[in-house]
Order: structure tokens, then C-alpha cells, then sequence
């Protein structure tokens, strides 16, 4: 992978996510089987050949920093609350279909998205999140 | 082990599964094996159903969102291409059935045109942790060892008479799904 995940939760325990991508405490887990969306104060996407900060949220006040740039999505006057993590890859499997004598599967792109979920004034469930390429 | 995914494909009347699918080709047999040159479609005919899905192990937590399409390469005259339908229940999952050339109306969802919006109108896929006839769900977590399957993701080449001779432009068809 490309980027790996550091997870600090509010309890301080820390989620380290390796190449093996593999949870401490279930057999064909990933490593974000071993994260609670729900107790992570912050979660940093980090570049996997360097360990530098490729981005980051940070669940308590739900602003992102991207090259060291920090910002929000959220209205200053109406922050949302009950913040939740929320992290996936996105996979592209394209297959080019009629290249003779070739394998057609030609791409398997990966995205990455970080953000969280969280509850207006209303009580209405809204999603920030930003991908990586 | 992080999670690795394949394409399958079920071809004859046992469904007999071959693995790490990387091509395809619509053509005039039931195999995995044989080049689409040497079996190709006469116009006016179909080509035989390409029953292929998606396969996911080893590490993984959750996978959601799918989606299947044609995203590029425009087909010619004469030529339709037909998927299965979206997934919105559970029992919009095709059933294997022996792979033929007559137009199998089961595959009521014509991607023909390139679809440029992708996933916006794209067919909905689901995931199995059985197999990919299995209990479909439109998202799948990981409570002990288990694999994926997405719902087969069938397709059949239609072709009238006024079909060109010689190879279709190429064709992109694109999987996309969400994995943490």
C-alpha cells in the first residue's frame, strides 16, 4: 500500500497499520479491524516509504491538514459533533476487453479516504471526508 | 496477508470455477481458455455469457459500495452488450445457468453506451461471504476468517447482421467497490 494509517484513540491506545495490514485481534482482520471509529481523536494517513504525514483529521474539531495546510468543511457557527472516523480504499479493477493475446485486467487504481461522520444542529448525520490518490 | 482480489469465471453446466480470471474476451465457446480468435462470434449471433465475479481474501475489515459498468470504448453497429441487473434485494442475484448463446434475458441491463457518470447509473453490485450465489448484501464485514464473493457480474455480447467483421474497438469494463 501506498499510504499507511495511524489511529490515536481517546484512550491513548494507538493503531499502527504495516504492509501486512494484518488485526492484533482477529485472524483475517485488517488493521482497521482493530479500530473504533468512535473513539479516534485523530488519524494520520502517512506516506509508506518515508513515514511522513500525508493527511490527517483530527476528530475533535474535524479540520484536515494536507502538507502541513490545515482546514475545515464545517460552518465555524454550527460545528458538527459526535464525530466518528471514517476510512476506506477505493479500488478500480478496469479490464480491457479485446486486446488480443494480452491480459485484459490493464489497472487496479487504489484511492484513499479519510474523514468522519458527524451530527449537525439538527441531528442530521453528514460525512466530510477527502481521498488521496 | 493484506487483502488480494481476483476475477472468476464458471463456465460449463458443473459451474467448474477457474481462478485469477485477467481477460474477458466475448466469443463463440464456453471456456477460459480459448483465444477469442478462434472462436469468434458470426454476426446475427451472441456470444456465449462471460459469467465472471470478484473474489476477495485475506486481510480485510468491511467492503462496500460496488459498482460495475462500461467506462470506455465505444462498440459499433450492430453490437449490444448486456450485464446483470443492479442489485436493490437480494434476490436481484443471478443464478448460474449453463453459459449459451441465446440472448439471455436474465441480463436486463444494457451497457451498450459508455457509461461517463460512473458509478452514477452503473449496476449495483453486493458481496457474499459464501459464494457468489450466496446471501447478498450491499456491504460485508470480517468476523473470523471469512473471503468475499460479489454477485456475478455476467455479461453477453449481442450482435445483429450489420455486426463489422474482424475485432470490436477495445472495451473497458471497471469493478469499483470500498475496502477498509
Amino acid at each position: 500500500m501506498r499510504y499507511l494509517f495511524e489511529a490515536i484513540h481517546s484512550d491513548g491506545r494507538k493503531v499502527v497499520q504495516t504492509q501486512d495490514d494484518v488485526s492484533k485481534t482477529r485472524p483475517t482482520g485488517s488493521a482497521f479491524s482493530d479500530v473504533e471509529p468512535g473513539q479516534v481523536l485523530w488519524f494520520i494517513l502517512r506516506d509508506a516509504e518515508n513515514g511522513s504525514s500525508v493527511a490527517e483529521v483530527d476528530l475533535r474539531t474535524g479540520k484536515f491538514t494536507v502538507g502541513g495546510a490545515s482546514f475545515s468543511v464545517e460552518d465555524d457557527a454550527a460545528p458538527l459533533r459526535e464525530r466518528s472516523l471514517v476510512y476506506f480504499r477505493r479500488h478500480w479493477h478496469t479490464l480491457n476487453v479485446g486486446v488480443f493475446g494480452e491480459p485484459d485486467e490493464i489497472e487496479h487504481r487504489v484511492t484513499f479516504h479519510i474523514g468522519y461522520t458527524g451530527r449537525d444542529h439538527n441531528g442530521v448525520e453528514r460525512q466530510h471526508t477527502i481521498s488521496i490518490s | 496477508m493484506a487483502a488480494t482480489f481476483e476475477f472468476r469465471e464458471a463456465n460449463g453446466a458443473g459451474q467448474t470455477i477457474t481462478n485469477a480470471r485477467t481477460e474477458c474476451n466475448w466469443k463463440n465457446i464456453d471456456d477460459s481458455t480459448t483465444a477469442y480468435t478462434s472462436s469468434p462470434i458470426t454476426a446475427g449471433n451472441n456470444s456465449f455469457e462471460k459469467w465472471q465475479f470478484g473474489y476477495l481474501s485475506g486481510s480485510w475489515n468491511n467492503i462496500s459500495n460496488g459498482y460495475f459498468d462500461h467506462t470506455a470504448g465505444a462498440l459499433g453497429t450492430g453490437l449490444t452488450l448486456k450485464c446483470q441487473p443492479s442489485m436493490t434485494t437480494g434476490t436481484d442475484k443471478l443464478a448460474y445457468a449453463t453459459p449459451s448463446t441465446t440472448a439471455n434475458s436474465s441480463l436486463s441491463k444494457t451497457i451498450t453506451s459508455v457509461n461517463s457518470s460512473f458509478p452514477t447509473g452503473a449496476a449495483v453490485v453486493w458481496f457474499s461471504k459464501t459464494s457468489q450465489t450466496g446471501t447478498m448484501t450491499s456491504s460485508v464485514s470480517n468476523t473470523g476468517t471469512d473471503v468475499a464473493y460479489t454477485n456475478y457480474l455476467t455479461t453477453q455480447l449481442q450482435t445483429t447482421g450489420s455486426a463489422a467483421a474482424g475485432d470490436t474497438a477495445t472495451v473497458t469494463l471497471t469493478l469499483r467497490y470500498d475496502e477498509n
